[in-house]
């Protein structure tokens, strides 16, 4: 199997020593080009004055020389690139591993040569608790350095063991023509992984994943680590998927977004660094606009663009930045967040999923689906909204509640231009709704009760997850200062196992009285190019329960306030309470309109 | 904004209100993450949480208010769900303006101060009540100062 580096190679290991061997490949290679060259050019043009039998011999020798000679420095190119790449991923690899170990190390934990992660002992900082709290508090412990730090310090090992011998193999490759070489770094042992045939498969495209999530959950929950670890190798952003449980969700996530971060850090820091020599570039200049970058002069034309490269490369460091800061688990919490989507490569901002606790082992599960404007960056504030709502959900009776903050969308960016249309629900609505079929697929034990509140355009996303043709595994819908659910009824709303005609019971609106969000629905047919949404679902056509809010912020004459659109999760407001009572499965509690 | 008050301070600030009340109920009552009733969740937050004094989400940086949770333990058995009503008085008699909700199962005080309190009956039956704290707004710049609050608040 793939050996993977031990705590110390993680640290003794020099990626830059690659660089003198490399440099040395180039130069040869370029050396032996040129020569080449030369040779092919002088005997191919000595027939005219070198003839006879001596002189065609000459010029054949020559001709096999320069043949055998091109696969010297066709080889030489390989290695030249094998070992640049191999710099690369080694240098990432190795910085991963050592920042996760670090990490552990830093907070007091011990990481043992193979990764193995061991607790601190919790009598040692709480000298004064009982028993009871020191024995809570160890296992607490024991859980963090298990699934906190062991997984992703081991599997970072593992990736630079595979980064390693992917690099060795690569080399040995460029060579297998022009005979055996001494690789860089043969010092540190790999091997082939230990893969099951069917792992095995989908990595030589012979099959592929299954796309049902309970199938894909069937073949998971059989494969050993390895097995993960190979196919997450392959296919960087496995931790989406749906049917995958959510500790290994967390781990593959928290893994991806360690190595885009790096590279988004890396980037940004190099185009910061042209920057300074030119404070004069701006972003302005179109990156294909030649004819502005023709303005420059000439000797710094590459260097621009290499800096438009950078910044489109970390064009996504905020949003990565604010998803791993809040996925620490240095949260309110004692319980760590998790990390269930992780996706820098679909939409136009990155995609990200964090839960205040594990979804699959809760007893209630919300999932929160926020509005016009929402992305990773501003997670921050859609957590407190998560906190609350998991505390207020506690308070009203929940035994194990856990709330996730889903932004699998690309949410509309602006209110005017965006949020009237359409599309940017109808392209998230699938997604949540597969989010909502993994998490009762996923779940041990007795089901959850599973709750989708949308907070604004978040509404509409989630009404369209619960129509056109699609079922929505949820026990009850939430919608909050709703423009529209894309529905004009909820009686529309195709919920798992709730019958036609029943929906009703299951479906809570609100809006608060100085809110102007709901008021939507009368702009289209007024204004050109303004998508419907449907019907207000706080209006008593839509069929749907409606609770009670607080009136919220309340301007002079026009009384309508934006503010007050956001006021719906303050701590001892109406509305959370009630949002509280909802979630719990208290809807005698709730006080309706 | 209260632009001197610490979140330090305001942490500990709920917490003494809080024993103020806690003061006011019989000798075995406290304050614990854990409430009595082993089918309630054990509250999931140990520090304050940092809530926003803005509205939107457009902003994502500035001032806090604070709010804290605790169960209510150690009420004479029987006799918990009296407590509903007898706390919002301890308030009045200390001259708190209240609020109460008969339907949500939900009381508030609001101090002087620009402090408040939050009690709440789970729902279970059996009077289980939560107590919530909450500051004024104060700077953004001293959350990370906190600490996680403790396990429990005795009686004092």
């Amino acid at each position: 199997m793939t050996a993977p580096a031990t705590k110390n190679q993680a640290y003794a290991i020099q990626p830059g020593a690659l660089s003198a061997q490399v440099a040395e490949w180039r130069s040869l290679h370029d050396r032996i080009v040129a020569n080449l060259d030369l040779a092919q050019r002088d005997y191919a043009g000595s027939t005219s004055y070198w003839v006879g039998n001596a002189g065609d011999r000459a010029r054949e020798t020559t001709t096999t020389t320069v043949t055998e000679g091109r696969k010297i420095t066709t080889a030489l190119n390989s290695a030249v690139t094998a070992g640049t790449d191999g710099q690369t991923t080694i240098t990432t690899a190795k910085n991963t591993a050592t920042a996760a170990i670090d990490l552990a190390e830093k907070e007091k934990f011990t990481v043992a040569q193979d990764g193995t992660v061991t607790a601190p002992d919790a009598r040692l900082s709480l000298p004064d608790a009982n028993a009871e709290d020191i024995t809570a508090a160890q296992a607490a412990l024991d859980a963090t350095a298990k699934n906190v730090y062991e997984r992703p310090i081991k599997a970072a090992l593992l990736s630079l063991g595979q980064a390693i011998e992917d690099t060795t193999v690569a080399i040995e490759r460029a060579f297998e023509n022009v005979g055996a070489i001494k690789p860089v770094a043969q010092t540190i042992e790999v091997s082939l992984g230990e893969r099951s045939q069917q792992v095995q498969d989908i990595l030589d495209g012979k099959s592929k994943l299954p796309e049902d999530t309970q199938e894909f959950h069937d073949l998971w929950t059989t494969l050993s680590d390895e097995d993960k670890d190979a196919l997450w190798n392959q296919d960087r952003y496995l931790g989406n998927r749906d049917g995958m449980p959510a500790t290994d969700r967390d781990h593959y996530n928290r893994l991806t977004l360690d190595e885009q971060l790096t590279a988004a850090q890396t980037a940004r820091a190099e185009a910061d660094r042209l920057k300074a020599e030119h404070p004069e570039w701006n972003l302005s200049v179109a990156p294909t606009g030649m004819g502005d970058a023709q303005t420059l002069p000439e000797d710094s034309v590459a260097d621009y663009q290499t800096w438009l490269a950078k910044m489109e490369e970390s064009r996504h460091l905020d949003d990565l930045t604010t998803t791993a800061k809040v996925a620490d688990s240095a949260s309110p919490s004692g319980e760590p967040r998790m990390l269930l989507g992780m996706d820098d490569k679909s939409g136009q901002r990155v995609q990200a999923i964090v839960a205040d606790g594990n979804p699959d082992t809760a007893s209630h599960v919300t999932t929160y689906v926020p509005g016009t404007g929402s992305q990773p960056s501003k997670l921050e504030g859609d957590m407190v909204r998560v906190d609350q709502m998991t505390a207020q959900a506690e308070y009203a009776g929940a035994s194990k509640p856990v709330t996730v903050a889903w932004m699998g969308y690309d949410a509309p960016p602006a209110v005017v231009s965006d949020a009237t249309q359409r599309d940017y629900a109808q392209a998230g609505a699938p997604a949540l709704n597969a989010f909502q079929d993994g998490l009762r697929v996923t779940h041990e034990g007795e089901p959850s009760r599973n709750t989708v509140l949308g907070h604004s355009y978040g509404t509409t996303v989630v009404g369209l997850s619960a129509a056109e043709g699609r079922t929505l595994d949820a026990d009850t819908v939430v919608l909050v200062a709703s423009p529209g659910a894309g529905v004009d009824s909820a009686r529309d709303l195709s919920l798992t196992g709730v019958p036609d005609g029943q929906q009703y019971q299951h479906v809570f609106s609100t809006r608060a009285e100085n809110d102007p969000t709901p008021l939507y629905e009368n702009l289209p047919g007024w204004i050109p190019g303004v998508d419907r949404h449907g019907e207000d679902p706080t209006e008593i056509e839509f069929g749907g329960q409606v609770f009670t809010s607080d009136p919220g912020t309340r301007t002079p004459v026009v009384e309508y306030s934006g503010d007050s659109h956001s006021e719906y999760w303050e701590p001892g407001s109406t509305s959370l309470v009630n949002m509280g009572h909802i979630i719990a499965g208290n809807p005698g509690k709730v006080t309706y309109e | 904004m209260h632009e001197s008050l610490t979140a330090v301070d305001a942490q500990f600030k709920i917490r003494a209100y809080m024993s103020e009340v806690l003061a006011e109920l019989p000798a075995g009552a406290a304050l614990s993450k854990k409430p009595d009733n082993p089918d309630l969740a054990t509250t999931k937050h140990r520090r304050p949480l940092p809530n926003p004094c803005w509205e939107g989400n457009v902003q994502s940086s500035g001032p806090r208010y604070l709010s804290i949770g605790y169960w209510i333990t150690g009420l004479p058995a029987g006799s918990t769900a009296e407590y509903f009503e007898r706390i919002p008085a301890i308030w009045q008699n200390k001259g708190w303006a209240t609020e109460t909700n008969d339907v949500s199962d939900v009381a508030k005080a609001k101090i002087p101060d620009g402090f408040g309190l939050q009690l709440q009956d789970a729902g279970k039956g059996d009077g289980s009540l939560s107590l919530t704290g909450f500051s004024p707004c104060l700077p953004e710049s001293t959350i990370d100062a906190m600490e996680d609050d403790p396990f429990t608040i005795p009686h004092p």
